[in-house]
């Protein structure tokens, strides 16, 4: 019976290695190795260890810094299972002092590493990066093309400065021209993408009309290094695809043999002192953290924000409220006014959550066949969603209870949503346009009317 | 310097995108290149319709856009470099002739042979053969195309001088040009670059073997696939399948790995967070950072146009109304918005106090401390599905619109920031202070019209 377990935990542990590696993790380690570590046994194991929890990381979270130093690699380690959550007595604080990483045994990293696997998605987004480096007839998501703000300074744009400021304005106009024309290029392209997009997929479901005749053997070998190269990957992406259903078919025993790894270290340390009775050093933050500082400034600036805010809604709210309260009297209108209000501040509310649907994730686009095909087009499922509980808290008020998983998205829907948000956008752009129009217009009136000059603003783009 | 550095961030970004899709464009082609080089010879005989729907064009329009070729040519010569070329890019792809120029903007290039009978005059049957592996050439080559197209008119001469002139500078790119206009394919122009497979050379001897070709292959459309294709074909439909058994895995919770999950939690402090983790703290501090830049934008924008309608709307006391009432229920709604958002953030504040006290010392030891802004996708909390899901489209349009508008609204989003970067940096001059008209009018065209149009500063010399 204990020869059968192992045997069966030795399977599930490869299957896992398997999988890990066909996901492009280096540095991992084999399943003796795993049954080792949990045992305590061996420095070489616990070296393995560390490299192998430093990849994972390096893979699923973005850290500001480059640690690639071996001599850093467990601070670098500790720090980021830190910033996880995980709270186990060698990586927190103690009175004692920090544990040196010789004293770190195996097993607790195996149980770091099950920690790293058990929280969030972890293979499941590994195998999306894989999948989309693999398949390259997949939508990649669209990257974020806006880089987060700092505070810049406050420059003071008037012109009095002289040149200065003069050439500051002319480049930045030019490189406003620039973008543009990046953007228009960016949308042709795209556009061009995905022509060709549809045709090589909509050839890969009509095999009897599609041959390859090749008019000399040189070009056709030429051309069909492109097709074994896809070939390739096609078939790395479908051993990968194999490896995760194996997997998660293991996957209950995995985690019950972890759980037969937290037992025999909880037993181990019974002997010693719990961690349960550890306290926080109280410590000053800002002397020691210049990291923690920052995330400490964002918190501020973010209340500080939001104080201001809310101050000058509270007045502006007060003083109009007295007016202009019920005087229009077709409900129509109010209900119209109504709906294009709430339509904007629920734009505003999607813009805080990551939208998933709405085209922010990545996309394996297939085409609908014309007649529903048994398996896999499905035309007759609009988009069938599994539902998944999740803590999804964004914004209190607006908490979106559960999450759903979407499995499969018409593009019609999809098309529809994305234009709500490009309107909601475009609305945006447009409010806050017109609204520095009539303030730069005001405050120059009376100095061009000193002056003698006349400013006639351009004439509406009919769009 | 900061705004300028924001552009240039900006545009920085918007080249990469270029070139992955870019990339993906060169590797589709590849593809359909070994696919299916007569079914496109089909298609092309229909697409020459297109390119007649584009009448008499102005010479100055060709002019126009010879111009414009050349400035871009000439930038890109700069950029070029030495990539070196292994396409065998020749015109004679009738299989290329398709892909290359359905653009979709109607200027696709005729096929030499199917406009054999039109006109002596051959314009545009295939000048310039994008190279599929330039990827930066890709927008020169669609104003080429374009500008070729175009030229739907036998004006022979400057065709003729053009195509030389474009062939030449061509050459330096290392793009291969085939003679166009009318000229017996076999003698002239074909020069071919790439020391690519000498397949495709063997077709394209131009118009007419062409059409005798394209005819040809019409018939022997029933061949039978070859291995190669037939195993990318079935592994394709494979893949399928094994996508939609991973999809339909991955949202089914498994209860030994929450187990597992609470067992090493208990052996954690009793005083540890319960949930979540600095990382995350610090994402949703991002997010809502964020969501109030927007809102106080917003909020600013909507100040001022009420100030505007209320001063400038003397006539039209019922809209005056209703702008009012709409700007009323916006503020509304953006003060509950504002009240949760602080609670929100008071929540953070704590979680920040809790995840700060147990904060690592610096310096025992240790090297430094890199700060884990955001966790990836991994742990999101909002749901978002971590494995890409099936989008079923039905039509060429519906994907194309699809990535249309999720290009856009990236696009829009980067404009709208850069607009609220703008506000907030750019100040206003105060009254006493006298704006020179250049800043003025520069000012006003970025803040107020994206710096798409000028207003005009006038002088006033009328007496009144």
């Amino acid at each position: 019976m204990q020869r059968e377990k192992s045997v069966k935990a030795k399977e599930v542990i490869e299957s896992l290695c398997k999988l890990l590696y066909s996901l492009g993790l280096e540095c991992v380690p084999s399943a003796e190795t795993f049954r080792r570590a949990k045992f305590n046994k061996g420095e070489d194991v616990v070296v393995e260890f560390w490299k192998l929890i430093h990849s994972v990381l390096l893979k699923t979270l973005l850290l500001e810094c480059s640690c690639t130093t071996l001599s850093d690699l467990d601070s670098h380690v500790r720090e980021a299972l830190w910033q996880c959550g995980y709270g186990a007595s060698w990586i927190v604080v103690t009175t004692a002092g920090l544990c040196p990483r010789s004293e770190v045994g195996s097993r607790e990293l195996l149980v770091a590493f099950g920690w790293v696997l058990s929280s969030g998605s972890l293979l499941e987004a590994l195998l999306r990066a894989r999948s989309l480096e693999l398949d390259i007839l997949s939508l990649p998501p669209t990257i974020s093309l806006s880089s987060p703000r700092e505070g810049g300074s406050v420059v003071d744009v008037d012109g009095q400065g002289g040149l200065k400021e003069d050439g500051l304005l002319r480049r930045l106009q030019w490189q406003y021209g620039k973008l543009r024309f990046q953007w228009r290029r960016l949308l042709s392209i795209q556009e061009e993408r995905a022509r060709l997009l549809h045709q090589v997929l909509s050839s890969s479901t009509m095999p009897s009309t599609s041959t390859s005749q090749p008019s000399s053997d040189d070009h056709h070998s030429m051309c069909s290094t492109a097709l074994k190269k896809e070939v390739e990957r096609l078939q790395t992406l479908s051993q990968l695809l194999e490896a995760y259903l194996e997997w998660k078919r293991q996957e209950p025993l995995f985690w019950c043999w972890m759980d037969s790894v937290v037992d025999s270290q909880l037993s181990d340390l019974r002997e010693e002192d719990t961690v349960e009775n550890m306290s926080p050093v109280h410590q000053v933050v800002n002397r020691c953290f210049p990291y923690g500082y920052k995330d400490k400034e964002g918190l501020e600036q973010l209340d500080n924000m939001l104080l201001r805010l809310h101050t000058g809604l509270k007045d502006t709210y007060t003083r109009q409220n007295r007016k202009a309260q019920s005087v229009l009297q077709d409900a129509e209108e109010l209900e119209e006014i109504e709906r294009r209000v709430a339509l904007r501040l629920h734009g505003f509310a999607e813009s805080c959550t990551s939208t998933p649907t709405s085209g922010c994730c990545s996309y394996r686009p297939s085409l609908q066949g014309p007649q529903p095909l048994p398996n896999h087009h499905q035309p007759c499922r609009p988009g069938s969603v599994l539902p998944q509980a999740c803590d999804g808290a964004v914004l209190p008020g607006k908490v979106s209870g559960t999450g759903t998983v979407m499995v499969q998205v018409q593009a019609s829907s999809l098309i529809v949503k994305l234009q709500q948000r490009e309107d909601f956008l475009l609305g945006e752009l447009g409010q806050m346009r017109q609204a520095k129009r009539g303030q730069i217009q005001e405050k120059t009136a009376s100095w061009l009317e000193g002056v003698g000059v006349v400013l006639i603003p351009p004439l509406p783009l009919k769009r | 310097m900061s705004l300028l550095s924001l552009v240039d961030e900006a545009i920085k970004l918007c080249k990469v995108e270029e070139t992955k899709i870019n990339e993906n464009i060169l590797r589709y082609r590849e593809i359909l290149r070994s696919l299916r080089p007569q079914q496109e010879d089909g298609k092309e005989i229909e697409l020459t319709d297109d390119v007649e729907k584009d009448p008499d064009v102005q010479l100055e329009e060709r002019r126009e856009m010879e111009l414009l070729n050349q400035l871009l040519e000439k930038a890109l010569r700069v950029r070029a470099g030495t990539a070196p070329q292994k396409d065998p890019q020749n015109c004679p792809g009738p299989k290329k002739e398709p892909v290359d120029t359905t653009q979709g903007k109607g200027r696709a290039l005729t096929p030499g042979g199917t406009k054999g009978n039109k006109n002596g005059i051959k314009t545009t049957s295939k000048p310039i053969m994008m190279d599929k592996k330039e990827s930066k050439k890709y927008s020169a080559s669609h104003l080429y195309r374009g500008g070729r197209g175009r030229m739907g008119h036998p004006v022979g001469h400057s065709g003729q001088g053009r195509a030389s002139m474009i062939r030449s500078s061509v050459q330096m790119q290392k793009r291969s040009v085939v003679s166009s206009k009318g000229f017996p394919p076999q003698s002239s122009g074909k020069e071919v670059k790439q020391a690519g497979p000498p397949g495709p050379v063997s077709h394209d001897q131009g118009q007419s073997p062409q059409a005798s070709s394209a005819h040809h292959q019409v018939e022997v459309s029933h061949r039978a696939p070859t291995p190669l294709l037939t195993k990318w074909i079935s592994l394709r439909t494979k893949q399928s399948r094994l996508w939609d058994k991973v999809l339909a895995l991955q949202s089914k919770p498994v209860a030994e790995r929450s187990h597992f999950t609470e067992r090493v939690k208990a052996t954690f402090s009793r005083e540890w967070p319960t949930s979540g983790s600095p990382a995350d703290t610090g994402a949703q501090v991002d997010r809502l950072t964020q969501l109030c830049t927007d809102l106080s934008h917003c909020y600013q924008s909507e100040r001022l146009l009420t100030g505007q309608t209320f001063r400038t709307s003397g006539t039209e006391p019922a809209t005056c109304q209703k702008r009012e009432y709409e700007s009323l229920l916006m503020l509304e709604g953006l003060e509950k918005m504002v009240a949760d958002l602080r609670k929100h953030a008071g929540q953070l504040r704590k979680e920040r106090e809790a995840w700060d006290r147990w904060r690592r010392l610096k310096g025992e030891g240790a090297g430094a401390f890199c700060p884990v802004r955001s966790k990836g996708e991994w742990g999101d909390l909002s749901g978002v599905t971590p494995l890409p899901p099936t989008l079923t489209y039905t039509s060429q349009a519906e994907l194309q619109e699809v990535e249309r508008l999720r290009l856009r609204v990236e696009l829009l989003q980067q404009e709208v920031h850069l607009h609220q970067a703008l506000s907030d940096t750019m100040v206003m001059p105060s009254a006493p202070g006298l704006p020179n008209p250049a800043a003025l009018r520069d000012i006003y065209s970025l803040l107020g019209e994206g710096g798409v149009m000028f207003p005009t500063l006038v002088l006033d010399t009328e007496p009144d």
